[in-house]
């Protein structure tokens, strides 16, 4: 062991900003003074000084077309439509005002909490299964996916939310609150696991790494087996922690559907549970008609309702004890619930159930849960101040209270004393928004992480946030109205500030972004006119490629109806041990640790995937159905197809070079007699389109 | 020496902390070159097309430039193979007890149980091999033993997990996802790192996963049947021409958008890579085409026997890739989970392999290619000296998983022929001398290829990381 850190303390010696700690209180540092009118703005200011001092000059700004489509994906995850992009580029009004009405307009779309609920389920490591061996399905953890949407489009205060998925059973939080502490059933569990206390510390310890990197954005999983090498996090901070929440065990528990959470495939099943309760009561009516007729010497149609039930209710021979007993059962099992009820609504959750948990904690030595060492009662990361002598009382008090731990942690983690999950949150806005966070390591504000580029306008973002008292909608509204998120990718000087920055740590231009897995797939269904937007239930199962199915037989993938099929990604079932070939292809958020941002590489697989295969072939067909529909000519086409994926007009090099390839198509399809030769040419343009890099990269 | 001036740039732009995170790998400069811009989506511009699976120098002389993989998946027995024990013919069906000695995660009474299998010995050096093994056990002076490794898990996936990741939890890059980072590509038409599976997975894609490192550095399936590749041929059933028609037109409008963006290496890598897959197109199925082998080459594999055919294919494709300067192959085999009635399930799991990999070892040699490929056999864990209750009623005696005692064996590559390391207990149940962990056999294999197992790292989650997290020793006795 000794030799692997040394060797890390060898790599790590020095730290970018050694004055700056996340630990540190929050600075009230104001923007600097700007010379430049258009950098004048608070965050601008802070972004322009910094390039200033560089010798740097920023890109200049993008026009509307581009910064449309740029906005609009990061809000909501999806291409603009070509009217939308029309509209804007004609608004005469000033940029503030048309491009606020944009964005409000992006804000209240229920895309917004698909696009970023998806950006939360990364950093909880959200799979609708188990891992390991058997990786059995959890049914009902959709209900937490589709709460975190909810509370992105409701525009849920941010601290609420954290509050409620840390301890919404045992703070004031109603059945939202029982919905959010799924929270703790997110992660990887393994099933067969026979040696049960190594499985449930892994467990315990999985959500405590978790809790780091998601709300603290520290690698606090370090500290299991020692004190963190680089942070000032002891072993026992590590217990400490872990105790709010070392009294939980898994279960399933039942919650009826909130207002808002029923999906016509909900409805669709409840409809077929009753409808299959009804088919038995009659099927079972029928048989003793039948037999009362038998016995009767009458024919079974001759028997009225009336006289049935009445022989049923006093049991009259030839009708048994059993017969009466099974109907009675069947009649009355939830017949007089509300219709949302009938169908039974389960929820993956924690509680109190099953398993009785170990209520106390220990420091384990190397973090092997049979050497336990000193006992530990809740507590916060001693690095912190303590703001609060009296939550630090109650948090010793609590180890007598287990069911009263955790919302001592969330009232923790959400004071606005508390600078480390601000400082989390305000930079993981950033990051989605900007393509790099302030801090480039989202999970990790520590000293292992890149340190902040900008640290008094992450302070200052921080105090903006709390301003806005923790309402993200507001935030993104004062992000992306800002100048630097107007900068364009190009510079003129692109080769100079380069040298200086290679990172573009400074924002001397915008970051080029690849759309991810689920924004690639999402906009190809969009363009082709067949995503279908409704929103939440049950994971639909994508197709899988002909070879997958068989070899994968052991693990269950029903595929979905088409309609289904045709849905947004996040919508997809998430199976850890088989991630769909197309989202593992693109850089898939990785379903066992929490996901901090995306990669973007760069393989042939991805190629053959959007060149060759079944789904992006079959959406190209679709795609040429919308513009062959129309009664115009090539160059129409071309120019219409260009405004779908592309949310511009075609060049005049490029109409004529699309042209021309749609002759040669033509001819070459009807050479070999396919009746279809206009649409089967413009459905390989269509293919070229979703290929092009301008398609998958976002200015 | 373009790219050591590009290197020389970044170390003064990046400041002293950063590059040294990033040239951990330490590959030279076209690693470096290449990490700079591809760590991070739209990340600086290099004016250089430097490709991640560009081939790599090695931090050390290499043995062996290739691996094939041989997964015995379910986890073989080593007192019925390499690992004979007359001992437990003395206590044949009595009690297990023994002191301190804990079984496996059966409880109950449990009944020791000898090898229904005979020994013989083998080669110059005199090798015990078991009548499973008769044909592999022709090649015994080209392989070293290893009897005394062990392991952590003794549940399959995590045991599989750490097998192939280092890491009994999922998430981790796998050993080829780690070679080909280090190594790069000795092939730029086909993958680097090729997966042959068989059957059902336990934890699935997880055994060749890249982990936290690029997606690049993936295992790819060739599946068995018409499509060994995801998508290799057009869904619409274009011609080749055809294609070629529409790849000119997509290229050219990308060419046309590169001018807008110059230095935006990624987009420059993605018109390349459209290049490479309409390459993949011809060249696998090439290379897959077993219908080039002559019948003798075939038969050497067991192809023309209904047994050996499924794994003797896998063997030739593997040898047919690393001919092609592919990197890492991972051969999978499973059905060696005999709890009961080891004498069936054994006998049965051997027969499927033994003769294919007689004629892989047979092959490699006559090639001149065993030199320069490691060949590398074993399961996620060995098995039991005893056997349950339940088994020994019913005169079908089996063997549970058993981490603490894990038979491998090594053959070419650089490897020592002809030896055998470590021992077990008199009953086989417990590696006892020369123990080795599996990291360790992980940190040999790293070595042989000729990468410094600390040197190979990646940032991940606020630190470097590496195959060998927890320290690995190289095992100096498996060296040639």
């Amino acid at each position: 062991m000794k030799r692997v850190f040394l060797s890390l303390v060898f790599l790590f010696p020095a730290v970018t900003c050694a004055q700056w700690s996340v630990f540190d209180p929050i600075s009230q540092e104001i923007p600097p003074p700007v010379e430049n009118d258009e950098w004048s703005a608070p965050i601008d200011a802070f972004v322009y000084a910094r390039l200033h001092t560089a010798g740097l000059t920023p890109a200049p700004a993008v026009g509307r077309r581009v910064w449309i489509r740029r906005v609009t994906y990061d809000l909501v995850g999806l291409p603009p439509a070509p009217d939308e992009v029309q509209a804007f580029v004609n608004d005469a009004r000033p940029d503030p005002e048309a491009m606020g009405e944009v964005i409000d307009r992006l804000l209240e779309s229920p895309r917004y909490g698909e696009r970023w609920g998806r950006h939360w389920l990364d950093v909880v490591r959200y799979a609708d299964t188990d891992g390991f061996a058997i990786d059995a399905e959890r049914l009902w953890l959709w209900r937490y996916r589709d709460y975190v949407i909810r509370s992105f489009n409701e525009g849920l205060r941010f601290d609420q939310f954290i509050r409620e998925q840390i301890a919404g059973d045992e703070i004031d939080a109603g059945d939202r609150g029982r919905l959010a502490i799924s929270y703790y059933r997110v992660g990887p569990w393994e099933a067969d696991n026979m040696m049960s206390k190594h499985r449930r510390q892994d467990y315990l310890n999985d959500i405590t790494s978790n809790i780091g990197s998601a709300f603290l954005g520290l690698t606090i999983g370090c500290a299991r087996c020692h004190d963190h090498k680089f942070d000032p996090i002891p072993q026992t901070d590590f217990y400490q922690l872990q105790a709010f929440f070392t009294p939980i065990s898994r279960c399933e528990t039942s919650i009826a559907f909130l207002p808002g959470e029923m999906t016509a495939e909900i409805n669709q099943r409840r409809d077929h549970t009753v409808s299959r309760r009804l088919n038995k009561i009659n099927a079972l009516r029928l048989t003793i008609r039948k037999k009362i007729a038998e016995s009767k010497g009458i024919s079974a149609d001759e028997i009225i309702d009336e006289d049935l039930d009445l022989a049923i209710k006093e049991k009259q021979a030839p009708v048994t004890e059993e017969d009466a007993k099974q109907l009675n059962e069947l009649m009355t099992a939830k017949e007089h619930l509300e219709p949302e009820q009938r169908f039974e609504a389960r929820l993956v959750s924690i509680g109190n159930e099953g398993e009785e948990p170990p209520l106390e904690t220990f420091v384990l030595k190397n973090g092997d849960p049979h050497d336990p060492g000193a006992k530990v009662v809740p507590g916060f990361l001693s690095s912190l101040p303590v703001w609060s002598e009296d939550l630090a009382k109650q948090a010793v008090a609590a180890e007598a209270e287990p069911g009263n731990r955790r919302k001592l942690l969330a009232e923790w983690l959400t004071s606005p004393n508390n600078p480390i999950p601000l400082r989390v949150l305000a930079n993981r806005v950033w990051h989605y928004h900007f393509g790099a966070g302030l801090v480039s390591t989202p999970n990790d504000l520590g000293k292992n992480g890149s340190g902040p580029s900008h640290p008094k306008l992450l302070d200052y973002l921080v105090r903006r946030l709390l301003a806005h008292r923790w309402h993200l909608k507001p935030f993104h509204r004062e992000l992306l109205l800002s100048r630097t998120y107007r900068s364009a990718t190009a510079h003129p000087q692109a080769k100079m500030c380069n040298e200086k920055d290679p990172d573009n740590r400074l924002l001397w231009r915008a970051n080029l972004r690849r759309l991810e897995s689920e924004t690639i797939r999402d906009s190809i269904l969009a363009v082709s006119g067949q995503l279908r937007l409704e929103t939440g239930g049950p994971g639909f199962f994508e197709t899988l490629p002909a070879g997958m199915k068989t070899s994968y037989s052991f693990f269950k993938w029903n595929q979905s109806s088409e309609e289904q099929r045709r849905r947004r990604s996040v919508f997809m079932f998430q199976r850890r041990n088989l991630i769909h070939p197309m989202m593992e292809t693109f850089d898939g958020a990785d379903l066992n640790h929490s996901c901090e941002r995306r990669k973007a590489s760069v393989t042939a697989p991805q190629a053959l995937a959007l060149f060759n295969g079944q789904f992006a072939t079959e959406n190209s067909l679709h795609l040429a159905r919308r513009v062959l529909d129309q009664k115009s000519d090539d160059a129409q086409r071309v120019g219409q197809l260009f405004w779908l994926t592309l949310s511009r007009p075609a060049t005049v090099a490029e109409r004529n070079s699309c042209v021309s390839f749609l002759a040669e198509k033509r001819q070459a399809y009807a050479a070999a007699e396919d009746e279809e030769d206009e649409l089967l040419a413009l459905r390989d343009l269509s293919m070229v389109l979703i290929n092009t890099n301008e398609f998958l990269y976002i200015d | 020496m373009e790219v050591m001036k590009n290197h020389a740039l970044k170390m003064n732009s990046l400041g002293r902390r950063e590059f040294l995170l990033r040239s951990g790998v330490g590959l030279g400069g076209v690693a470096l070159t290449w990490m700079l811009h591809h760590e991070q989506a739209g990340a600086a511009s290099i004016p250089n097309q430097a490709s991640p699976l560009d081939p790599k120098l090695s931090h050390l002389p290499a043995r062996a430039k290739s691996v094939i993989f041989l997964m015995m998946e379910g986890g073989p027995s080593q007192m019925d193979t390499f690992d004979p024990k007359p001992d437990l013919e003395k206590v044949d069906g009595q009690l297990f007890e023994r002191k301190n000695v804990q079984t496996a995660q059966v409880s109950g009474k449990r009944y020791f149980t000898r090898s229904p299998f005979t020994f013989k010995k083998y080669g110059e050096c005199g090798m015990d091999v078991s009548e499973l093994f008769q044909q592999t056990a022709a090649h015994v002076d080209d392989i070293a033993f290893l009897r005394s490794g062990y392991c952590d898990s003794d549940n399959h996936p995590a045991a599989v997990f750490q097998y192939n990741t280092g890491f009994p939890i999922q998430g981790n890059p796998s050993i080829g996802s780690w070679v080909v980072y280090g190594l790069g590509s000795g092939n730029e038409n086909l993958p680097s790192y090729v997966v042959l599976r068989d059957g059902k997975p336990f934890g699935g894609t997880t055994c060749w996963s890249n982990g936290f490192l690029p997606a690049v550095y993936q295992g790819v399936q060739f599946r068995s049947g018409e499509e060994p590749v995801l998508n290799l041929e057009p869904h619409s059933g274009a011609s080749r021409s055809q294609q070629q028609v529409t790849l000119k037109l997509l290229q050219n409008l990308n060419r046309r958008h590169l001018k807008d963006h110059v230095g935006f290496t990624d987009l420059e890598a993605r018109i390349a890579s459209y290049e490479l897959a309409f390459r993949m197109q011809s060249e696998i199925p090439e290379a897959l085409g077993l219908h080039r082998e002559s019948k003798s080459s075939q038969a050497m594999y067991g192809i023309d026997e209904e047994t050996t055919q499924p794994f003797g294919t896998r063997c030739l494709i593997a040898r047919r890739l690393v001919e092609r300067g592919v990197r890492f192959v991972q051969v999978w085999s499973g059905g060696w989970d005999s709890h009961d009635n080891i004498l069936v399930g054994h006998r049965n799991a051997a027969a499927r392999v033994d003769r294919p990999i007689a004629g892989l070892l047979q092959d490699l040699k006559q090639r001149g290619l065993l030199d320069e490929t490691l060949v590398v056999w074993g399961g996620e864990f060995g098995r039991t000296a005893d056997t349950t209750e339940a088994a020994n009623k019913k005169k079908a005696p089996g063997r549970d998983h058993n981490p603490k005692a894990t038979l491998m064996w090594f053959a070419g590559g650089g490897s020592r022929g002809g030896t055998v390391l470590g021992a077990t207990d008199e009953f086989g149940d417990r590696a006892i001398q020369q123990r080795y962990h599996l990291r360790d056999v992980h940190a040999t294999m790293l070595h042989l290829l000729g990468l410094d197992q600390t040197r190979l790292t990646f940032y991940h989650g606020g630190r470097m990381k590496r195959l060998t997290d927890n320290g690995g020793e190289i095992i100096d006795g498996l060296l040639a």
